[in-house]
């Protein structure tokens, strides 16, 4: 895909921990555009929020596992995206071969077909998005495969 | 001097056209026409396929959200293929299958469709291609890579090529995929690997134990 341009929806910030979130995430987007693993690396550092740098599937065992208990699994996507909206760091991740993929969950407001929630993703070989609903980022039928964690902190 | 990616492509062209030669002209990219409020129309051989859901965003390119349906023309039988985020579809002059390529976040998903039924006929593909996703035949995913963050090194996937034979199946392409591979990345390969300094001449093979990271590898070292 070529360049794709931010949407101009504006979301209403509900805080300062999601302001901060949307903030770091547009800091570092350009840099990692077609990464999604480090572009969500890069966002973690900045907020302080402990994830080791690992690619994509690894990264989502590591969150999911007994190692990680800072990390709290989530269980719809419209939760998703109201823990986004109270000022957490969410990740919506998607085990694949041979790459994954994660995108970082910044907000639930007027969620796409009432329930896709906003975020920011970088994107292998090509670009991700700023600000997109995540039905942009996983395909329909795979909907059911990804799951959602939180930093059990908010930032 | 030909150039490596020419020299690429002249292969790939020669390789296609030696597996389509029983094959009625090559894929093709079907170019839709608005034909009434949020559906778009394309027509080949006796089927009219509507794609309705084009993207708001303005975003470019153009993705359709869905559905895609084809009807068939003689009898008016509609059928729907029950897929999404939609950016190119291809299908070839009295050929059986439509191609629908799903591009999002993920990467790019081709779905090979029966044109008479809409189910699907071939495994589904996931790779990371460019548009036109879909050149006199051939497929070409990747390579890509996940660069690890402030490190020199990435986990690399190797490239894929497929060649589409005289019933559109896609056909892994071995040494094609190699040849991409080591001309992209500077290194060959199958699969995933971790590659330190890819894409330059400097591109080395790291040891496989290491691509998964140093969660898995303790995760591996406990669990023997």
């Amino acid at each position: 895909m070529s360049p794709t341009p931010p949407l101009k929806k504006e979301v209403p910030i509900r805080g300062p921990g999601q302001a901060k979130i949307i903030k770091a995430c547009e800091r570092h987007w350009n840099a990692h555009q077609s990464n999604c693993s480090g572009f969500v690396n890069a966002v973690a550092d900045q907020l302080a929020v402990p994830l080791p740098h690992m690619k994509a599937n690894p990264m989502v065992d590591h969150i999911s596992s007994w190692s990680a208990p800072m990390w709290w699994q989530i269980n719809t996507s419209k939760q998703a995206g109201a823990y986004a909206d109270e000022g957490y760091f969410v990740l919506a991740c998607l085990k694949s071969t041979p790459n994954g993929h994660v995108a970082i969950v910044t907000s639930g407001h007027e969620p796409d077909h009432g329930i896709y929630p906003r975020g920011y993703w970088g994107t292998l070989n090509s670009i991700g998005e700023k600000n997109g609903t995540m039905n942009y980022s996983f395909k329909k039928s795979h909907v059911h495969m990804v799951s959602y964690f939180r930093y059990m902190h908010k930032i | 001097m030909m150039s490596p990616n020419t020299l690429v492509f002249v292969l790939m062209t020669l390789l296609a056209s030696t597996l389509c030669l029983a094959a009625e002209g090559s894929m093709t990219k079907l170019i839709f026409v608005q034909a009434g409020h949020n559906v778009w129309k394309a027509s080949i051989s006796g089927k009219e396929v509507l794609l309705s859901g084009k993207d708001k965003t303005n975003r470019s390119p153009e993705v359709w959200t869905g559905d895609l349906q084809i009807r068939d023309l003689k009898t008016g039988q509609l059928c729907n293929t029950n897929t999404d985020m939609i950016g190119e579809v291809y299908a070839r002059k009295n050929g059986k299958i439509l191609i629908a390529i799903t591009e999002v976040g993920a990467g790019d998903y081709f779905n090979f469709f029966d044109i008479d039924t809409c189910k699907s006929k071939y495994p589904e593909l996931h790779g990371y291609s460019k548009r036109p996703h879909i050149k006199n035949n051939v497929i070409v995913s990747g390579p890509v890579c996940e660069q690890l963050l402030n490190e020199n090194k990435a986990f690399c996937s190797s490239a894929e090529v497929y060649v589409l034979d005289v019933d559109d199946r896609p056909v892994f392409q071995e040494k094609e995929s190699m040849d991409r591979t080591v001309q992209v990345l500077g290194v060959g390969f199958k699969g995933g690997r971790m590659v330190e300094n890819p894409n330059t001449k400097n591109a080395k093979l790291l040891p496989e134990e290491t691509e998964d990271g140093w969660f898995t590898s303790l995760k591996k070292m406990f669990s023997h």
